[in-house]
């Protein structure tokens, strides 16, 4: 995994990092959702293409809120709370998976794995539906995940050498190569590893590798793109395109206004375009 | 190996320009532009001409130390590199050399091998200067980076005769 570093924009070394830390994020979703649901009975975790209107009303009608219902009724308190943080971790490792795998063959096979976690989260736990100033706001992960762009901001920045406090650019010392440095302070912070808690003595040599750090970091713009560098950089939360009624305006003061999208079927992926432009439907209920 | 590559007339960017250009000296320009205008190089440019140096090529930035700015873009791509650079004097073999080495570079940074490097889509600018620091001239070649090296090897072999 690559975490902690910026990630590569291109190439190999991102194909590289794209599949290791999908391929890690999809064995975690999986792992989870077969440990919520070996303790579980038969849920309806089928993912329904577009188009089937009635197997979308078997999945979200009265029928399968009951059936979720009665489930919820039947599980010890102590069982749903150990559930929980499974089923959330399983949700979003899920999503990361299909997003750093987007472009992989197991893109669809991690998009199966968003929507049968999503629907047993929907189904036990609820996807909830709150109130952001007039509007209505949702952080659904399957409508999330659907949305099929994310966030590049532009960045200035200096970068300084640990080694001699000049701009990297100007001085001969490489990256990753080990040198002899004196320690320095720039203002609370060590020169060699900019920590402002190290044990490194001011005045005093240490051997040292040789690294860059961001100074006088200024962002220049934040613009929508298909493909962000960090492929977890999207939209955590959106605004339903429409007023609350007063009957929803209730339900969110009770907490109980719920999306029905994480319960199925798929209704597709939406471009930056097609998101802005409204097309489809909303799902409060 | 074909060298098909695309060439147009190039002007660049006055305020890109170095000033007081010395003769056998290579000059990296900035290729995008800030908000407000300000020239900027990308990020991953930032090394190149520290690089360069320790091969023995004289590559420098067109911009000085403290007027310098380079731009981080989170984006997956690009589709293509794109290099500028700028010199005084009749081009030499130099000036290949420099964009050879800027392109393997560009390349083993992503993890490229040198040959994915040199079939990779690229777009080298180059601007011949007076010594006052205005363009005399200057040429886009846009191409594989083989292309590019053996269209640039050609205009080499032309300014010889």
């Amino acid at each position: 995994m690559f975490e902690g570093k910026v990630p590569p924009e291109s190439g190999p070394f991102r194909v590289q990092y794209l599949e290791a830390n999908g391929l890690a994020n999809l064995d975690q979703a999986r792992l989870w959702l077969d440990e919520v649901l070996g303790g579980l009975p038969p849920v309806p975790v089928e993912l329904v293409e577009n188009g089937s209107a009635d197997r979308a009303r078997a999945l979200t009608g009265p029928e399968a809120h009951e059936r979720w219902s009665t489930i919820r009724r039947d599980m010890p308190a102590e069982v749903l709370e150990t559930i929980a943080d499974q089923l959330e971790g399983a949700v979003t490792s899920a999503v990361a998976a299909f997003n750093f795998l987007e472009d992989h063959p197991l893109r669809e096979e991690a998009h199966k794995v968003v929507h049968r976690t999503a629907a047993v989260r929907g189904g036990l736990l609820g996807c909830k539906i709150g109130l952001k100033g007039e509007s209505l706001e949702s952080e659904c992960p399957v409508d999330l995940s659907h949305l099929r762009w994310g966030f590049s901001p532009g960045i200035v920045a200096d970068f300084v050498c640990n080694i001699c406090s000049s701009p990297i650019e100007d001085c001969d010392h490489i990256a990753g190569t080990t040198y002899v440095a004196v320690a320095g302070r720039f203002g609370k912070v060590c020169s060699l590893c900019h920590s402002a808690t190290c044990d490194h003595v001011e005045g005093e040599v240490y051997s040292i590798e040789a690294v860059s750090y961001a100074t006088a970091i200024r962002s220049e713009e934040v613009s929508v793109v298909e493909r962000p560098l960090y492929p977890l950089a999207r939209a955590a939360a959106f605004t339903l395109p429409r007023p609350p009624s007063q009957v929803e305006l209730v339900a969110v003061e009770t907490g109980t206004l719920e999306c029905n999208a994480c319960l199925g079927p798929c209704r597709g992926m939406k471009t930056f375009a097609e998101w802005q432009a409204g097309s489809g439907d909303d799902e409060a209920s | 190996m074909s060298d098909a590559a695309k060439t147009t007339d190039w002007t660049p960017d006055g305020a890109a320009l170095p000033s007081g250009p010395q003769e056998g000296r290579i000059y990296l320009l900035p290729t995008r532009s800030l908000a407000d205008g300000q020239p900027a190089y990308v990020e991953r440019q930032r090394t190149w001409p520290k690089e360069a140096r320790s091969d023995g090529l004289p590559l420098e930035f067109a911009m000085e130390s403290g007027n310098r700015q380079f731009l981080s873009e989170y984006s997956s791509g690009p589709e293509f590199w794109e290099v500028a650079l700028a010199f005084v004097g009749p081009i030499t073999d130099v000036i290949l050399l420099a964009v050879q080495m800027i392109l393997l570079k560009a390349g083993r940074d992503v993890g490229h091998s040198d040959a994915e490097s040199l079939a990779h889509p690229v777009k080298v600018s180059i601007a011949e200067l007076t010594f006052d620091g205005s363009a005399l001239r200057g040429v886009a070649v846009e191409g594989t980076g083989d292309e590019v090296l053996s269209t640039i090897k050609g205009i080499i072999k032309a300014a010889k005769k």
